[in-house]
């Protein structure tokens, strides 16, 4: 072992030498910093993407050279999620730009796929027209954008019994939107779920992100019989971190939640509410009193009884203040009681009329309360019933390996009758094109959607050969670009226009999505109630945009061809309203002008 | 040692932009914000306060070797970590063998034909195998050994069934599944065991002691393995201590590909997500995986060369 020794000489002025080299450090880090935000180019604004899926990149790519026609030069950055939301979060909040950390636009998914429109709208658009002038406050508004008609009708609408009526307002709503466009809504997304070609009679809910397997309960293998134990596997991106719906906290638990709980009511493919474990529901004049029947021959997994004690204390529960999670948010409506007259009628009185009522219960798992009895609320997370699920759907939990996989086996005592398939197997596995490969050696049978984005190229191979088959379905999400309207260059009516004409909606569907999408002008496909057949999605059209441009108050001029200055050159032009661009490989150079007013 | 490994990555991990909180939301959907909702959720994550009082509270804790609450499943850090690592473990020393094994025989090959064609092809795979990014080698394994050979399962830790599976069965499943994983984590190790190896070989195979020994009038396999291996060994030991190190890193990797449910596999799911804890957790357990091993290679040497013990 040797010892180290310094004399006392050697130590002072190591000390000395340390204290200079932080005493140059202090002073010249300031200065480093400010050279290199001096030399990071200015945009007209910046766009934050999200890191997974590849298209979106492409297309933001591919739109640069679009965007540079009408003299509009962005950059694009790309995030993991935590990241990603932390900025939106900034910007919904705050209303901050990219600058100030927050965000000018955002690549995002809306997905409309169980929400009432109502609801829908509100969480994408709802302006909260009260909180223009509580600019500071903590009142999150997506877009930063305000109109009082919107707002009124949202109120409204909520409130509205009258079927037909709703329907005009939601028809209207889409026209405010738009003509002034707070967000670019910009195509349908289409999911792909690759199967084995023996699964027969499996369909999809029509836009369900979550709730495509639920449909597994009624399917059939071809070659096998009610008398053949079939086991199905699918492959699932990543693992199951808990088992209660009391805190998931994102859709991808979901589709074995899915499989293993039932809801009070269920939603057709056009979100018009069906029965699930209510057989049927009346609502009173004013809309303030819903009576829901039950069915009486529903057992939970663990053999008791279901009554609408559990939806009761269900519902409660969701709305206790310490349940904080995803569900937690949905259960947001303005009970006064809840009343059981007996073991199958569950009455619910509101404070007001609340249309959303019954698209919202159409999301909450029913729970059973003879399980958590005396179990405090706060206690709930973490206690060993949620890591075993017990709940009334057509699959039960077994097994559930936490790191590798669940295991459900039929539920004999399902009220919609015994499943086909006898054990229902949800494989964890993380990679893309690993999960591709499981398909093709047989080790799993089904791939979830959220595969879809990054084997995209692969499918149409996957499709023709005769071991598979892909049920594309129109997915309940529509993908949009979610702005800021508080970014000085975004808050004008007329650049928005001219950015919504010069997005090529169909070339990014055709050749980006490879037809995995569909060109959208509005929040809800063709096949929704609330569809607006007199809003088409905006044309693709270079001159329009470029006068709109102009009515923006820039004015447009192409030089000739020369060098593109480098981008320090032109950053304080910018002080005077000059913003340069780039096309092509570098030769020609323009810029616009904002007119003086 | 540990501590300070710890104690860098708790702040590396802190400043890192995005928190839990960002992450449920993110994975809510945007129509879940709410500040009310925002707020409690960070209270009860702690991370409300400062850093420096969570750098405390954090710091209290490991010391009574409590690595927390998983923020995402609300389980025991140690309980998750408990599960995974025995997975993790298999695949390290099935690779760890591979390795050394094929690694040494080799380096040994190329070092005793010396610019023979065997020597050079085993240089080739060498540089290959050091050059090739891992998870570049994985996706390329399961495509041709499983999917179009159909020779092993291309992901997981077994084959799910139904039915009862006899324990020779069941480890023959294990087997078959540990196989590629562990063959491509191994390749970077092997290669640089038997370069290490050949180098070392080359050396002493021009000492003295090695003509003597060949003077006597000894089997070359004998000269080789018992005379020149066992003294070119020593800085192969050191490259093998270092390459655990690397292994139990590049299981990362490999777990993602393989759908392994292993500690690196975990542990970048713990980074996506934020999850604190568990981040710390898995990087604490790791780090004293590698401390431990470097230990154990000190102790290797004294048994290999009797000079080192006194």
């Amino acid at each position: 072992m040797v010892k180290l020794k310094f004399s006392k000489k050697t130590l002072r002025r190591g000390l000395q030498y340390t204290a200079m080299v932080l005493f140059v450090l202090t002073l010249i880090t300031p200065q480093f910093i400010a050279t290199i935000d001096a030399q990071e180019p200015k945009y007209f604004f910046k766009i934050t993407n999200l890191l997974r899926p590849p298209p979106r990149s492409e297309m933001i790519d591919l739109m640069k050279e679009e965007f540079a026609k009408i003299g509009i030069d962005y950059d694009c950055e790309i995030v993991e999620s935590a990241v990603f939301s932390g900025h939106q979060k900034q910007a919904y909040f705050y209303g901050k730009t990219y600058e100030e950390g927050g965000a000018d636009m955002t690549v995002s998914k809306n997905g409309w796929q169980r929400l009432e429109p109502g609801v829908g709208y509100g969480f994408y658009f709802y302006s909260g027209f009260k909180a223009r002038y509580m600019k500071g406050s903590e009142h999150a508004v997506q877009c930063r954008w305000y109109n009082p008609r919107f707002d009124k009708l949202f109120e409204t609408m909520n409130t509205e019994t009258d079927f037909e009526k709703r329907k005009m307002m939601v028809s209207e709503m889409g026209e405010i939107v738009e003509d002034e466009l707070p967000k670019f809504i910009l195509w349908f997304e289409i999911h792909a779920i690759p199967t084995i070609a023996e699964l027969t009679d499996f369909e999809p809910i029509w836009g369900g992100l979550i709730e495509y397997y639920r449909s597994l309960a009624f399917a059939k293998i071809k070659g096998k019989t009610e008398a053949d134990d079939v086991t199905f596997i699918m492959a699932q991106s990543s693992k199951i971190d808990y088992a209660s719906p009391f805190w998931a906290t994102g859709v991808l638990n979901s589709p074995f939640i899915n499989l293993a709980y039932d809801m009070l009511v269920d939603l057709d493919q056009t979100t018009k509410p069906i029965p699930a474990l209510a057989k049927s529901w009346d609502i009173s004049e004013d809309g303030l009193k819903y009576t829901f029947y039950l069915h009486d021959d529903v057992y939970w997994h663990d053999g008791t009884k279901f009554t609408s004690e559990d939806v009761k204390w269900s519902l409660e529960t969701y709305m206790h203040p310490d349940i904080k999670y995803m569900y937690a948010n949905i259960a947001k409506f303005p009970v006064k009681s809840m009343e059981t007259p007996d073991d199958y009628t569950l009455v619910i009185n509101l404070e007001k009329p609340h249309i959303p009522l019954l698209a919202r219960l159409a999301y909450l798992p029913i729970q059973s309360k003879q399980l958590w009895e005396g179990v405090e609320v706060k206690d709930m997370m973490g206690h060993e019933n949620a890591m075993e699920p017990c709940g009334t759907g057509p699959f039960k939990v077994v097994n559930w390996e936490r790191e590798e996989y669940i295991e459900l086996a039929s539920n004999d005592n399902w009220y919609g009758g015994c499943p086909f398939i006898d054990h229902l197997v949800i494989k964890f596995i993380p990679e893309s094109s690993t999960a591709l490969s499981a398909l093709e050696t047989g080790e799993v049978h089904m791939l979830q959607w959220y595969y879809t984005s990054d084997i995209m190229g692969e499918l149409d191979r996957i499709d023709e050969d005769p071991r598979f088959q892909v049920f594309k379905y129109p997915s309940g999400a529509t993908e949009v670009f979610t702005i800021n309207n508080e970014n000085p260059n975004l808050d004008d009516y007329y650049v928005r226009k001219a950015i919504n004409h010069i997005i090529p909606r169909e070339h990014i569907c055709e050749d980006i999505l490879m037809g995995y999408g569909e060109p959208a002008g509005q929040l809800f496909p063709s096949t929704h109630w609330a569809y607006n057949p007199n809003i088409k999605p905006a044309e693709y059209n270079v001159t329009l945009a470029r006068e709109y441009m102009e009515k923006a108050g820039y004015n447009f001029e192409l030089l000739e061809p020369q060098e593109i200055p480098k981008s320090t050159d032109y950053t304080p032009l910018l002080a005077v309203g000059i913003v340069g661009f780039g096309v092509g490989s570098g030769l020609t150079y323009g810029f616009l002008r904002k007119r003086k007013i | 040692m540990i501590f300070s490994i710890a104690s860098i990555t708790f702040f590396i991990i802190n400043l890192m932009p995005g928190d839990p909180v960002d992450f449920y939301l993110a994975q809510g959907g945007a129509e879940y914000f709410d500040p009310e909702l925002i707020q409690k959720l960070r209270i009860e994550m702690n991370l409300d306060k400062p850093l420096w009082v969570r750098y405390i509270i954090w710091i209290g804790k490991v010391i009574r070797l409590d690595l927390g609450y998983s923020f995402v499943s609300r389980e025991k850090v140690a309980d998750i970590i408990q599960r995974v690592i025995w997975n993790t473990i298999q695949l390290v020393i099935a690779s760890l063998t591979l390795a050394i094994i094929v690694g040494l025989f080799l380096g040994v090959i190329s070092a005793v034909n010396r610019y023979s064609m065997r020597d050079y092809l085993s240089r080739v795979v060498s540089i290959f195998g050091i050059s090739m990014p891992s998870f570049w080698l994985g996706i390329m394994a399961i495509r041709i050994l499983s999917v179009s050979l159909g020779w092993f399962p291309s992901q997981g830790l077994s084959t799910f069934t139904t039915t009862e599976v006899s324990f020779i069965e069941a480890f023959r499943d294990r087997l078959m599944h540990i196989i590629l994983p562990a063959a491509i984590l191994s390749t970077h190790p092997l290669c640089r065991i038997s370069r290490m190896t050949r180098s070392s070989m080359l050396d002493v195979l021009e000492q003295d002691y090695v003509t003597t020994a060949r003077a006597k009038g000894l089997k070359e396999r004998i000269v080789i393995y018992k005379h020149a291996l066992r003294n070119a060994l020593l800085p192969v030991v050191t490259t093998i201590g270092l390459e655990i190190a690397r292994l139990v890193g590049g299981a990362v990797i490999i777990e993602t590909v393989f759908a392994w449910p292993g500690i690196g596999r975990c542990l970048v799911a713990a980074t996506f997500s934020r999850d604190y804890p568990l981040i710390m957790g898995t990087v604490i357990v790791l780090a004293l995986v590698i401390v431990l091993t470097n230990l154990i290679t000190d102790i290797t040497y004294s048994f290999l060369d009797p000079r080192i013990k006194r």
